[in-house]
């Protein structure tokens, strides 16, 4: 006999505006006739905002239902709410980029909606069925979305690449939840969390190596080191909005799961897995930011700096603190604001065709657009961790932390990585200050994508400018 | 707010980045306006200067005339700015060359004459911020402020190399300040977990440690020190970190803006006593010996390679590196002699440097070329530029009289009485003075003195505009050099309680 | 005497992490792009057993492991659509489905 679980509508209501209007809007996008397809996408922009004003009116919220599968706390919904602004600034970025490259069809909104629904249940997911089915529910979404360009052929290769690493990855991650249910009798997080100190033998072993698959899973999709081969080439192959989509919101709702699981379900085994996430944390920074380092393509260079903020983001769960937690919450919104401010740049100068997204075609832009140099100047500042901008604090509140939790040795890798990120960075920068080299590139600058711009700046100075209320909420 | 309820220190620095959003914002046709928005600016924040100079008490050693408000207040993070007999005299010089700076821009020319104002506006309260800051991260968010600004005036408006230059200049100074954020987060955490307050404020930081309710390892004070030390050595720079400087100084514009308002004025040596000096006395007196040995190796090296170049900025680039050598020596006799030559010599370099980096500009603007060779016996043509010339020479060597010698002669009083340095130090950094009267007036002998080249074109004196500049600058030399007690006095009681306290740290091992 | 008896749980997961390898094995060497979907299925199926060998051995009363594998064979047939409907893209543009002829981006 099954019995239906009470469930709390107040912690679902944020779910069944995103979903609830996505499925409306994908039917009514139907009866929007082929060239007015903008209507769409600003009708999406209405649901997200919708659910954002639903996650807005949750501060301060607590729950949990469906049998304490959902749960809502302060972390989740501040996490959920960057994975809507993430979605929000991408759909405004991307309104005029799809007609501009003939690509403008209603899917794209509607599957931006689901794949930030995704991103919504797997931050708020306790439970690792629902965690599985979230990932891949946002998973297929962004798929599609990388291919969106087809058949431009760069595209269709993005999006192959990434179906095929993360089904694999999909494989990894089943595994783990498979091992960890053997090992615990359940997928919650809490009952894991119950049964781990009362496993002995194989069954302790069943239980550390399902989460080892587990973390291998949420790796890929997070694009930690060693798993993060594919970033390179699906953000430099997907549409530019797309790509600029994927490198903030996933990583952040990815990180916000890791998190959940690592300190609410296997809190007990932190001895084992902190260790190995510093590795990773290490290795993660170490090959991002040479990576970058090395490239000449911007979106390929912005791909592999994503992968070293990645490394910086582990420092919230290997924290494992309150103060851990703040900052992780703030890191994810910083860079959010930065990595977005710098996709619009490149969307403002890319015409249909353009393959090769080379650092020469910034230069001079100083000359030609103050406005976009100075988005591109906080972008990039914010990246390199540079005061008084909000990636200075997030980096400085990411360092406090994990000195903290006892890594110094983290702390003094990260200043490394940082100084190593700062060269490419400010490179880009003076570039951008300096002649042209070429040709000059189109540019182009109509109202939803200046806005979308404006607002990510914005946000990066006011968290520089004033992060108190931020960094305190948990 | 503070004891006379207006938040003076702040409007120092506010006054800048004010001037500059309004040079940003003055439409591109009106360069006469933009101008006098830049100009008006730069005197408010002088006259705040000797404000603050006036209110200033000269019979206290602690942080005066404190604005706060708080940031971050989780974390203890404030907005704090203050002064003290340490950063005092610092403020003053920042402003009074602020105004400089702007003149020789304009007097310069070039493109986008509002962007170049408005950054040298940002980097003025920049670094205003830097001696003022009273919070640790703050002073950090300055002292990184510095940068950009700096590095887009080489790159913007450099020589040839212009973009390498700018490139290796952040490279270098951003790698090194960052290894400082390291030492400032383990100094929070020690502090927090010792005392159960987590707080950036340095009183109170200091207070902690000098009454030993922070009770610091001795590898982790070693650690710490190392972290600062890093920082402000790659800032200074100190020997062997100096490749970016001379480098920047080379590709910076002719002009000499760039040279006056960002490199000459040391925030790394104010960093050294700020936070290694007195926040590390166990650690600065272990280290002393072997910091000592760079500081010599640079001034040696400093003036030895200044003596074999021909390029006159590349000149007083080194000679640059060989004062800081100097200074460095002064700071880490860790005795009152030593600290106060240092800051005299701080001032008295930025000046006199400062001066020379502008003649050389106004010379290489009339010649196109820096070289010392497509010059000499310009004299007789260009009487003014050669006695200003002649007499900030005279102060950089150290002539009594004017103002490089009390900071030299205090230096080396400073650190033969040293306890962890001594008089061998001193007898080998003299050869490093020998040396720089040396390059010094040969460079002067070969650009002013001798018969005229019969190539080179009549060469004009200085206008009005350069006149004003350069009389500006001469005017502290000469004070300073005939009565530098005006300046000495006010330090004095900070000086001397930082000695007190490494004195006290010292006798207690 | 009940299978449970007669095959203890060690063989069965031993099976299903053979397969588990088998799968991962194609997804690495095959070139073909539908061998390497072959791949991904095989993983994700022998996860499927897994669960039901741990449902069936040791939870019998709880239906989460069979939810689970439903749920697994639904999101493989998903993820399978997406796959092989790009597979044809691909196709259909390049008249290729081998995975070493795609070298637009660097690897």
């Amino acid at each position: 006999m099954i019995t239906l679980p009470v469930i709390d509508w107040t912690i679902v209501a944020q779910l069944l505006v995103v979903f609830g209007g996505a499925t409306v809007l994908l039917l009514l996008d139907l009866a929007i006739p082929a060239g007015r397809k903008q209507v769409t996408a600003y009708l999406a922009l209405l649901v997200v905002l919708g659910a954002a004003a639903v996650g807005v009116m949750h501060a301060g919220v607590s729950g949990a239902t469906f049998g304490g599968t959902l749960r809502l706390d302060p972390f989740r919904t501040a996490v959920g709410l960057v994975c809507l602004a993430a979605a929000a600034l991408s759909i405004l970025l991307a309104v005029t980029f799809l007609g501009r490259h003939q690509i403008e069809r209603g899917e794209f909104a509607v599957l931006v909606l689901f794949g930030v629904g995704g991103m919504l249940l797997l931050v708020q997911a306790a439970d690792l069925v629902v965690m599985f089915l979230s990932l891949a529910l946002l998973s297929i979404t962004l798929y599609v979305l990388a291919g969106f360009a087809l058949p431009e052929p760069r595209s269709e290769e993005a999006a192959l690449k990434y179906l095929l690493t993360g089904a694999f990855a999909t494989g990894f991650l089943v595994f783990g939840i498979a091992l960890i249910y053997g090992a615990t009798g359940s997928t919650t997080l809490a009952t894991i969390a119950a049964a781990g100190p009362g496993l002995t033998g194989e069954y302790r072993l069943y239980a550390a190596a399902g989460l080892l698959l587990l973390v291998v899973g949420l790796g890929y999709k997070a694009s930690l080191v060693p798993f993060h081969m594919w970033t390179p080439d699906v953000y430099d192959g997907a549409p530019t909005p797309v790509a600029a989509f994927m490198s903030v919101a996933s990583k952040a709702a990815v990180l916000a799961a890791l998190t959940h699981v690592l300190l609410v379900g296997f809190g007990e085994l932190r001895a084992l897995w902190a260790p190995i996430l510093a590795v990773v944390a290490a290795a993660t920074l170490l090959v991002g930011n040479i990576g970058a380092l090395v490239q000449q393509n911007v979106k390929r260079m912005l791909a592999y700096s994503s992968i070293g903020q990645a490394g910086f983001l582990l420092f919230g769960p290997i924290a494992a603190s309150d103060r851990g937690i703040d900052a992780l919450v703030f890191y994810l919104a910083g860079y959010t604001a930065a990595n977005l401010a710098a996709f619009a740049v490149l969307i403002a100068l890319e015409a249909r065709g353009e393959t090769e997204w080379s650092m020469a075609r910034l230069s001079g832009l100083w000359q030609r657009s103050p406005g976009l140099t100075l988005a591109l100047a906080l972008a990039l500042l914010s990246l390199a961790g540079v005061p008084p901008t909000a990636g200075f604090i997030a980096k400085f509140a990411m360092l406090d932390a994990v000195w903290q939790a006892g890594y110094p040795a983290l702390v003094v890798l990260g200043v490394v990585t940082s100084a190593i990120a700062a060269a490419y960075y400010l490179r880009v920068l003076l570039r951008a200050a300096g002649p042209a080299e070429t040709d000059a590139p189109p540019m182009f600058g109509d109202w939803p994508l200046r806005l979308g711009m404006a607002l990510a700046a914005l946000a990066i100075v006011v968290l520089g400018l004033a992060p108190g209320w931020l960094l305190s909420f948990s | 707010m503070n004891q006379i309820g207006f938040p003076l220190v702040s409007l120092a620095i506010a006054l800048p980045a004010l001037g500059a959003l309004l040079v940003w914002l003055t439409p591109a046709s009106q360069t006469r306006v933009a101008r006098g928005f830049a100009m008006l600016s730069a005197l408010g924040a002088l006259a705040t200067a000797v404000a603050l100079v006036a209110r200033f008490d000269a019979s206290q050693a602690g942080y005066q005339l404190v604005d706060s408000v708080a940031w971050v207040a989780a974390w203890g993070l404030s907005y704090t700015v203050s002064v003290d007999g340490i950063s005092l005299w610092l403020v003053v010089l920042t402003t009074l060359l602020t105004p400089v700076s702007l003149m020789a821009s304009w007097n310069a020319g070039g493109a986008h004459p509002r962007l170049q104002q408005a950054l040298l506006l940002l980097l003025a309260g920049a670094m205003t911020g830097v001696f003022v800051a009273q919070d640790m991260l703050l002073f950090y968010v300055f002292f990184e402020l510095t940068l950009v600004p700096t590095a887009l005036l080489i790159g913007i408006w450099g020589g040839d190399d212009r973009r390498r230059a700018a490139q290796t200049f952040l490279v270098y100074t951003f790698a090194g300040s960052v290894v400082m954020l390291v030492g400032i987060v383990g100094l929070y955490q020690a502090h927090g977990v010792q005392t159960g307050i987590y707080t950036f404020d340095l009183a109170t930081v200091l207070a902690s440690l000098q009454l030993g309710a922070v009770q610091l390892p001795l590898e982790t004070e070693r650690m710490l020190f190392a972290a600062f030390l890093i920082a402000f050595a790659v800032k200074l720079p100190l020997w062997p970190f100096h490749s970016w400087l001379t480098t920047a100084h080379t590709a910076a514009p002719s002009s000499g803006v760039v040279d006056i308002a960002g490199m000459v004025i040391k925030i790394g040596a104010y960093g050294l006593i700020r936070f290694n000096v007195q926040l590390f006395p166990q650690a600065a007196a272990w280290a002393a010996p072997a910091i000592g040995v760079l500081a010599v190796i640079g001034v040696l090296y400093g003036g030895w390679i200044a003596f074999g170049q021909r390029d006159m900025k590349r000149i007083l680039a080194f000679a640059t590196v060989s004062h800081l050598g100097l200074i460095v020596l002064g700071i880490f006799a860790l005795n009152p002699q030593g600290l106060s030559g240092a800051l005299l010599q701080m001032i008295s370099s930025g000046i006199t440097t400062g001066a020379l980096f502008l003649i050389v500009g106004m010379l290489a603007a009339r010649r196109d070329s820096r070289d010392v060779q497509h010059f000499g016996g310009i004299w007789g043509q260009a009487p003014f530029l050669g006695s200003i010339a002649l007499v900030m020479v005279l102060a950089s060597i150290g002539l009594p009289g004017l103002s490089g010698f009390i900071g030299e002669f205090t230096i080396m009083l400073g650190a033969w009485i040293s306890p962890v340095l001594g008089w061998t130090y001193v007898s080998i950094a003299v050869i490093g003075v020998v040396l720089a009267a040396a390059y010094l007036l040969r460079m002067f002998r070969l650009v002013f003195m001798g018969p005229p080249r019969e190539a080179g074109a009549p060469l004009r004196d200085a206008n009005t505009l350069e006149s004003l500049m350069l009389g500006v600058l001469l005017v502290p030399t000469l004070v300073i050099g005939l009565y530098p007690n005006a300046l000495l006095l006010m330090m004095e009681p900070s000086v001397q309680q930082i000695a007190q306290q490494i004195g006290q740290t010292l006798a207690s091992r | 005497m009940s299978m449970i008896d007669a095959v203890p749980l060690s063989w069965v997961l031993t099976l299903a992490a053979i397969l588990f390898c088998i799968g991962l094995f194609g997804v690495i060497v095959r070139r073909s792009l539908i061998g390497v979907l072959f791949g991904v299925e095989l993983m994700l199926n022998a996860v499927n057993i897994n669960l039901i060998a741990f449902w069936r051995y040791l939870e019998p009363n709880l239906v989460a492991g069979q939810v689970f594998a439903l749920f697994i064979i639904t999101i493989a047939a998903a993820e399978a659509a997406v796959g092989l409907a790009m597979v044809i893209a691909v196709y259909r543009t390049r008249r290729t489905i081998v995975a070493d002829d795609m070298r637009n981006l660097q690897g």
